[in-house]
């Protein structure tokens, strides 16, 4: 007889002892994010001497972790353009008591009545003033939009420093997990947890692919350029470019070193470049529906306002008055550029200075105005029946009315939005199935570790029986024998 | 497949979020009574309602053009009325004196009530409306008639100019202009009305215009020329069958007036219905979806307790 069963039951309650410290961990970490269990590997010992503790290792699917960072970045991009579509939305106020529709609504009701009492001059002003509310409405929504955009722009170059900062640090977690890991024994799990969290996360901005090298450090890449590889990290980098709105800000273009643009395809940043950018389908750039297809919409409508209204009442005559030298005159606008420009546009339409100067200037009349020849209201009937043509036009383009082209527009801005809140509930879905089947491989099942601890638990109860047993066999042999 | 601690309450909270948005959107209705906020609650219906919007308040415009139309209709019937009464009552006066006997006295009598009345011709062909002169064509702003005093004779001038002159072939366009020119009223995409009586229709224009036919039956009077009064008075009687005529075109259009006010207050009636149709929630549903949904809400709130709370540690 040897001491040799104490060396195994001794083995034995070594092992269980470890087998239940790491149940307590993984107990301790259930909720903690991107924690993935850890289980214990054992081997039987060489020579009979009981059984053998190999390592810790967690456990955690590759393949799962890329599919899940494929669908977190489609999320993030769904989430986003979700949110910012239904900004632009809320921008727009249709159907409410403060949108476009309403002020053109209220402008037109205004024309009526000056219709009816064209010489007026408390009607001449109400047509002055819903004019003005109608034009600032249109400036109000530009130049919200217009903030939007350098908004979304401003959280592109957030999120640029946000990639470039856990770049670094997933880089500085290669080198330390290759240093941990040089032995080939224990493996840096806690490490990887880390690491894998910060990739998670870079996976929320932007597209990434990740491959892990047998030394244990990972290549990631983006658009099949590396991000992260032996040598370090290749920061993103901004440069300026010119903004897809005619006149606004240049905006962000996220750059490798070398000036090669970055092939972004999904993410938060792919969400956001598709709101700045985005010009309809008909545009040679972006084709998503983003602020510019919205923007130029805007556009069209405020020329088409300015350039039909503009074309009835240059036709018409004003009232004799201080201003025009007590003569009427003809060829006025009613609608000019803010900005003293030839274009007008919804970013500068506004009211000629001429009638707000003088409310007599309002062309209401199709003859000359003088002492024997008064004024009549055939200019305001015929821009009264704007309201209802089927066919006002603005640069060669036919927009049905002012009213059906505003509908139009809140109809094309409501389906997007309601797509891409769909879009939304859809990768939600997808993305908690995805979550699912991870965690249901690296996740913490508090029951089982409770069972596993029980069995542990036994395991020791076992060896330490063992021991007794041992024990009480060697005092046999020693005290009672002989 | 393993079912582990943080898949439950990752599955669970997203339900619990769906859920507690649903019974967030059905209160919000409920609280507001309108069926979107925005547009992408209900493109369709929003888009609908847009444009229902625009042609109510279309209606709305064509409703206050037929009623002032209305308005000014009625009181220029009641002046012409009155005008045409004053001329019946002069074409008896010089009826009554063409008789021959009467008394220069009474023949002075019978000009002092021509006078009056020639003054309250005109005076009714100016009369006001809500701020308008309803016989002045597109001058709604100054009084349209105007005696002159030229050459010791008294002429009538219509926005300037002599309704004697007008008449003659080289002031042909004027005429056309003045007897054109009207304030337009809308009823209807494309669809105008003209209801005002020009003062030149009623009054005619040229020597035999009404106010000279009263000045000239006035100094017949007064030189007792029986022949002229005759004259005179004859021509009363054929403006008295114009006047007539100018109020049986009113009672027409009148009649066209009534047609569209019974048509735009059904098309006002439909499209307020509509609207109201398309943007308000049926209350009803409306509660027994909350309800509904309420209920789901509650089961997964109290089913947290079982899911969340619950594992084997509990029991051991």
């Amino acid at each position: 007889m040897s001491f040799k069963g104490l060396q195994i039951g001794l083995s034995g309650l070594i092992t269980s002892q470890v087998q239940i410290t790491t149940a307590g961990k993984n107990v301790s970490n259930a909720n903690t994010q991107g924690y993935s269990r850890q289980t214990v590997i054992t081997t039987p010992s060489e020579f009979n001497m009981g059984v053998k503790y190999v390592s810790t290792r967690q456990i955690r699917s590759y393949l799962k972790d890329n599919h899940f960072r494929v669908e977190n970045s489609a999320y993030a991009k769904a989430s986003v353009k979700a949110d910012g579509l239904a900004t632009l939305e809320d921008y727009l106020a249709e159907p409410s008591g403060y949108s476009i529709n309403e002020t053109l609504v209220k402008f037109f009701s205004a024309v009526a009545d000056l219709s009816s009492d064209p010489t007026s001059l408390t009607a001449r002003s109400q047509v002055v003033q819903t004019a003005l509310n109608m034009t600032d409405a249109i400036n109000n929504i530009y130049n919200k939009y217009i903030k939007y955009q350098s908004e979304i722009d401003d959280a592109i170059v957030f999120d640029v420093e946000r990639i470039n900062y856990l770049a670094s640090k997933v880089s500085d977690l290669n080198r330390r997990i290759k240093f941990y890991e040089a032995d080939g024994k224990e493996m840096a799990n806690e490490l990887r947890d880390q690491r894998n969290n910060f990739l998670d996360e870079i996976s929320k901005y932007v597209n990434i692919s990740v491959f892990e090298n047998p030394d244990g450090t990972v290549r990631v890449e983006i658009g099949s350029r590396a991000l992260i590889d032996d040598s370090g990290v290749h920061e993103l980098q901004i440069v300026k470019k010119p903004n897809e709105i005619d006149g606004e800000r240049d905006v962000s273009k996220i750059v490798w070193e070398d000036g090669e643009e970055v092939n972004i395809t999904s993410g938060e940043i792919y969400g956001y470049i598709e709101l700045r950018d985005g010009g309809g389908l008909l545009s040679s750039g972006n084709t998503a529906f983003g602020i510019p297809y919205f923007i130029d919409k805007l556009n069209t409508l405020a020329r088409a306002i300015a350039i039909n209204i503009n074309d009835l009442h240059s036709s018409g005559y004003t009232i004799p008055n201080e201003d025009n030298g007590y003569t009427s005159q003809t060829g006025i606008d009613f609608f000019a550029a803010k900005d003293g420009s030839s274009y007008i546009s919804a970013k500068n339409i506004t009211v000629s200075d001429v009638i707000i100067r003088n409310y007599y200037n309002i062309a209401a009349s199709d003859t000359f105005v003088n002492e024997t020849n008064k004024a009549n209201n055939n200019i305001l009937t015929k821009i009264l029946d704007l309201q209802e043509g089927i066919d006002v036009t603005v640069d060669g383009v036919n927009i049905g009315n002012f009213h059906t082209y505003i509908t139009q527009i809140t109809s094309e801005l409501g389906t997007v939005v309601s797509e891409a809140k769909t879009d939304l509930q859809a990768h939600e879905s997808v993305l908690m199935a995805v979550e699912n089947s991870r965690l249901s491989e690296m996740g913490v099942s508090i029951d089982e570790e409770m069972v596993n601890l029980i069995q542990f638990q036994a395991a020791y109860q076992a060896a330490a029986r063992l021991i007794t047993i041992i024990n009480e066999n060697l005092e046999i042999l020693i005290n009672r024998m002989g | 497949m393993r079912i582990t601690n943080a898949m439950m309450t990752n599955t669970y909270l997203t339900n619990l979020n769906r859920a507690s948005g649903k019974l967030t959107q059905y209160s919000q209705q409920l609280a507001s009574g309108e069926a979107f906020l925005r547009a992408s609650d209900d493109v369709t219906a929003a888009t609908k309602s847009m444009l229902v919007y625009a042609n109510l308040s279309r209606v709305k415009q064509y409703q206050d053009s037929v009623e002032s139309a209305k308005a000014i209709l009625t009181q220029t019937e009641t002046s012409i009325t009155e005008i045409t009464n004053l001329v019946s009552r002069s074409y008896e006066l010089g009826l009554k004196a063409s008789n021959g006997v009467y008394s220069q006295s009474e023949l002075e009598s019978i000009v002092q009530e021509l006078l009056e009345i020639k003054s309250e011709i005109v005076h009714s062909a100016n009369t006001i409306f809500a701020n308008v002169y309803i016989f002045g064509g597109a001058n709604t702003t100054s009084a349209p008639f105007e005696i002159k005093v030229e050459d010791g004779k008294e002429v009538l001038y219509y926005n300037g100019y002599s309704i004697d002159e007008l008449a003659k072939e080289e002031n042909k366009e004027i005429y056309e202009k003045l007897i054109g020119d009207h304030i337009i009223h809308p009823i209807g995409y494309g669809e105008n009305i003209n209801i005002s009586v020009n003062g030149i229709e009623l009054m005619g224009v040229g020597e035999d215009n009404t106010f000279n036919i009263l000045n000239n039956l006035i100094s017949a009077l007064r030189s007792a020329d029986s022949e002229k009064i005759q004259e005179y008075t004859a021509q009363l009687q054929n403006k008295q069958d114009t006047m007539l005529s100018i109020q049986g075109t009113l009672g027409a259009k009148q009649n066209r007036l009534e047609y569209y006010a019974a048509r735009l207050e059904s098309d006002n009636y439909n499209f307020t219905v509509r609207y109201g149709d398309l943007t308000s929630v049926d209350t009803t549903e409306l509660i027994v979806k909350y309800t509904a949904q309420e209920l789901v809400y509650r089961a997964a709130l109290s089913s947290a307790k079982y899911i969340v709370l619950d594992t084997l540690a509990a029991y051991l």
